[in-house]
């Protein structure tokens, strides 16, 4: 048998063209068409009957139909009425040798060998007769046009003759053949995919579109077979296996479905995946409900594996999907609040141990959508929406949201505050800092923002990350610049409000400023005064105002220790000389220092400590073994009550010290500030000594600072009532932007609108809604319809 | 300032003496407490008359209203030779319809900016 070698024997007619036209002029029409014939038909035969032929005797075949073609008076016709005569004897044949096989398996087997040979030949043997398909084709628009191809003519006959008689033997037969491999056995599924073949090819031209035949007989019968197959068998073995068991059954049984579905059917069907669909609603669907019940105690178990195979099973299901996704849900509200309500009481007030927990739980559940659900992306926003509903649950850890008149606006997560306070332990200076290396931070500081990402009160995350951010700054404890500056850059990128972030990065700018400022007010001092000690002694940070808060409210009057005032002079006139036009506010509430106490007995220690308490401990100098009261210390430093009281509570009774710097006559064990009275009297402890691994120590360095200070706003009510403020504003200022666009709009569509505006500060409930609106309409911002109470017309 | 009300009062010379003289000595015995470090702190804002904006009634140390829904890093303020103070945005929108100074209208004449 020849492989097509067509090509080469076209080039070769193509070189000899010239010469046959020469030919022609010579030879006259007589020549006849059985005389060339004779000639082809051999060759003719040999490739029916699948006999081998030479190259040469191939490449004459072309010329001999072209020889025909060209000069014989209805040539064409000629061959193609002979070659179909040729065919049909052939096809006769071989319906002869299988139709002496009656039995199926063996009519079968017969007819696909024989299929296959006849199958093959149909793509060669029509080869050298292209030109009469081709001449039959210009003249399409001929009455009589759409001669088949010799291809079709070989497909045609055979299916006539052979496969239309006992096509539904062997389709029964194919049937039963896939019956048995699904019973696991070992078939020939050459003859299954032979008999396919048949379906699709030989009935590839009939008017209807190609598939039909194929979709009506053979598709739709391996679908129904394929449905009552699993029917039949799987409520029986789901009782025997057991649940767990049957998953497994059902998994593999699917697998190979579908590998079958690729072996059998023509997968150009367009209704190709109905195969699919009854096996899955054979296998899974009919008992969806059962397996569905396995699914909250294996996520319970964390079984993985069977949950991968759940999955597996029910993604295939129409509407399976919904109630696993609701299963996961659950699963992570109540696990994720039982894990913070059994540790309440470490978490409240530990925020790495908060945040911790938190990130534990994330990358837990995380873990199981991974591995048990392949990180669907259905299980992912589930995921996301239960895990958003733990961080900012408000039944375990929750901030009370005050107005200015006390009515509260809304309960909310402690979240974002903890968030804010962890971040604050890793930027600053501190024992859990210092711990880790750079490359720890820049990893649990991207954990924080991976939860920032799930919270909804992102504005009181922004306030209290920034009262952190302007203490770290102001008391020059920030671990490490780049960070600083790291995290506001991450923080604009996660999307957090604009402003809010611009303010953070003008108070980084700002001390970048103040270190020349810093530099230059020294070299005055040095080079005005001849006096290096007081140089060494000051360090004066001017802040701008706009960045970092108006302190004008907050500031504290009080009367500044002598020490201190000699040189406030010329730090402002300093200032002045170089800034034209400006005037400075002292911030001493945020002001610090380190001062040297001596006792009695001889000790040294360097005392950090708040310029308030600065100007208590001066008011003991020259009365070093006194009792000063405090009515008159208040005199000296003109502090007010509150402010006097805690700086001397933190004087007398600062935590986690063993001997406290002062003493006062209160007798009670813990001494808290409402002990004491005009006449509690002070005086200096002279025995002060630290201990360090169980030693007195004599010399030192101690902290008063603490929190003491720089709680930007007094106390977290009032901060609270700022940011609530601050809402309400928003609040307005949304609904205002957003009726200027539309002018007419209704209350569902202004509250959808303004939920999109607020998200990356705050979700406004209701009720701030149903405020703020009203306070608008009472300003004459906007009105209701008067036929419509929900719909707002803006007024301009 | 002030001292304790029962202090015998030193000369004012003297005093600020013993001080230079503390930052080099040790703490003593009747003076127990002796300054090593003082970080003073101040804010600064601009030295005018009214320091909120009379056009957009938002303070001059921080940007102007549009600047704040519009992110502009160059809001400024002005001031005009009658030396009251606006944000330069302000001003400029202010007099395309009004050459005069919202607050005294006189004429207005920049004296200088911020910038």
């Amino acid at each position: 048998m020849i492989t097509s070698s067509s090509c080469s024997s076209f080039r070769w007619l193509c070189s000899k063209q010239d010469s046959f036209f020469t030919y022609r002029s010579k030879i006259s029409s007589t020549m006849l068409f059985d005389d060339e014939w004779v000639k082809a038909e051999p060759i003719v035969n040999a490739l029916l009957h699948q006999k081998a032929v030479t190259p040469a005797e191939w490449q004459d075949l072309f010329f001999y139909v072209y020889k025909i073609t060209s000069w014989v008076d209805e040539g064409p016709k000629k061959i193609r009425d002979i070659l179909t005569r040729d065919i049909n004897a052939y096809v006769l044949e071989a319906s002869e040798r299988i139709k002496t096989l009656q039995s199926g398996e063996s009519l079968l087997n017969a007819y696909i060998s024989e299929w296959n040979r006849f199958y093959r030949q149909s793509s060669i043997l029509p080869l050298p007769f292209k030109k009469l398909d081709d001449s039959s084709k210009p003249r399409a628009n001929v009455p009589e046009q759409g001669q088949d191809t010799i291809r079709a003519v070989m497909l045609e006959k055979w299916n006539d003759i052979i496969f239309s008689k006992i096509c539904d033997q062997l389709l029964a037969e194919a049937l039963r053949l896939i019956k048995e491999e699904r019973d696991g056995n070992i078939i020939n599924s050459e003859n299954v995919i032979g008999i396919r073949e048949s379906f699709v090819t030989l009935n590839e031209k009939f008017p209807e579109p190609s598939l039909t035949i194929y979709q009506k007989s053979f598709e739709k019968q391996f679908v129904e077979q394929t449905s009552i197959y699993y029917k039949k068998i799987c409520g029986k073995l789901l009782n025997e296996l057991g649940v767990l068991e049957y998953m497994v059954y059902a998994d593999k049984k699917l697998d190979e479905e579908q590998q079958r579905a690729q072996k059998y059917l023509e997968m150009g069907s367009p209704t190709a995946s109905q195969h699919m669909e009854s096996v899955v609603i054979a296998l899974v669907e009919n008992f969806e409900d059962i397996i569905l019940a396995e699914c909250a105690k294996l996520i319970a178990q964390r079984d993985v594996d069977r949950l991968q195979r759940l999955y597996r099973l029910i993604r295939r299901t129409r509407s399976g999907i919904e109630t696993v996704l609701k299963c996961i849900d659950q699963h992570i509200r109540t696990e994720g609040l039982n894990d913070m309500r059994n540790n309440a009481e470490s978490l409240a007030t530990d925020p790495e141990k908060y945040v911790q927990q938190l990130l534990i739980m994330f990358d837990k559940f995380s873990a199981l959508v991974r591995e048990g659900f392949c990180d669907d992306a259905r299980l992912l926003t589930a995921r996301d929406k239960a895990f958003r509903a733990v961080v900012n649950d408000s039944s375990i850890f929750k901030t009370e949201m005050m107005n200015k008149k006390g009515r509260m606006l809304s309960v909310e997560s402690k979240c974002a505050e903890l968030l804010a306070n962890y971040c604050d332990l890793l930027l600053r200076k501190t024992q859990l800092s210092k711990k880790l290396t750079s490359e720890e931070i820049d990893e649990k500081l991207g954990q924080v923002l991976l939860v920032l990402k799930y919270v909804e009160n992102k504005d009181v995350f922004m306030r209290f990350h920034r009262a952190h951010l302007s203490r770290r700054l102001i008391l020059e404890m920030s671990a490490d610049q780049e960070k600083e500056e790291m995290m506001v850059t991450k923080l604009r990128e996660c999307g957090m409000p604009s402003d809010a972030v611009n303010k953070l990065s003008r108070m980084l700018q700002d001390i970048e400023l103040n270190k020349d400022m810093n530099t230059l007010f020294k070299k005055a001092l040095t080079g005005t005064n001849n006096n290096k000690s007081i140089a060494d002694s000051i360090n004066l940070k001017v802040l701008n105002g706009g960045a970092w808060g108006r302190g004008g409210s907050e500031r504290i009057r009080f009367s500044l220790p002598r020490e201190l005032e000699d040189f406030v002079p010329e730090m402002e006139a300093f200032y002045k000389k170089h800034h034209n036009g400006r005037k400075l506010n002292w911030m001493h509430h945020w002001s610090s220092g380190t001062m040297v106490f001596g006792t009695a007995s001889g000790g040294r220690f360097d005392l950090e400590i708040t310029t308030f308490q600065m100007a208590v401990l001066f008011c003991f100098n020259e009365r070093a073994h006194e009792k000063i009261s405090l009515e008159t210390l208040r005199l000296a430093t003109e502090l007010p009550d509150a402010e006097l009281n805690r700086t001397l509570l933190s004087l007398v009774a600062y935590p986690k010290m063993r001997s406290q710097i002062l003493l006062c006559d209160v007798a009670s064990q813990n001494i808290t500030a409402r002990d004491f009275t005009d006449s509690t009297k002070f005086s200096i402890n002279h025995n002060f000594h630290l201990v360090k691994n169980g030693k007195s120590q004599q010399r030192g360095k101690v902290n008063l600072i603490g929190r003491l200070q720089l709680s930007l706003e007094a106390n977290a009510e009032k901060e609270h009532e700022s940011i609530v403020a601050l809402r309400e504003y928003r609040v307005q200022e949304g609904i205002v932007k957003i009726l200027k666009t539309r002018k007419t709009i209704t209350l569902a569509q202004m509250t959808m609108e303004l939920v999109e505006i607020l998200k990356p500060l705050f979700i406004p409930n209701r009720r701030i809604i149903k405020e703020q609106i009203d306070w608008l309409i009472e300003n004459r911002f906007m009105e209701r319809r008067p036929d419509d109470i929900n719909t707002f017309v803006y007024l301009a | 300032m002030s001292t304790p009300s029962n202090s015998a009062g030193t000369p004012m010379e003297e005093d600020s003496a013993s001080v230079q003289k503390q930052k080099t000595s040790n703490p003593t015995e009747t003076r127990p407490f002796v300054l090593k470090k003082w970080n003073a702190l101040a804010t600064w804002a601009w030295d005018v008359e009214c320091d909120t904006c009379a056009i957009c009634r938002v303070h001059l140390m921080e940007e102007c209203l549009r600047c704040q829904s519009e992110p502009n890093s160059e809001c400024c303020v002005v001031w005009g030779d009658c030396n009251h103070s606006f944000h330069h945005c302000c001003m400029t929108q202010w007099i395309r319809q009004n050459n005069r100074c919202p607050l005294c209208q006189k004429d207005w004449v920049v004296s200088r900016t911020s910038k």
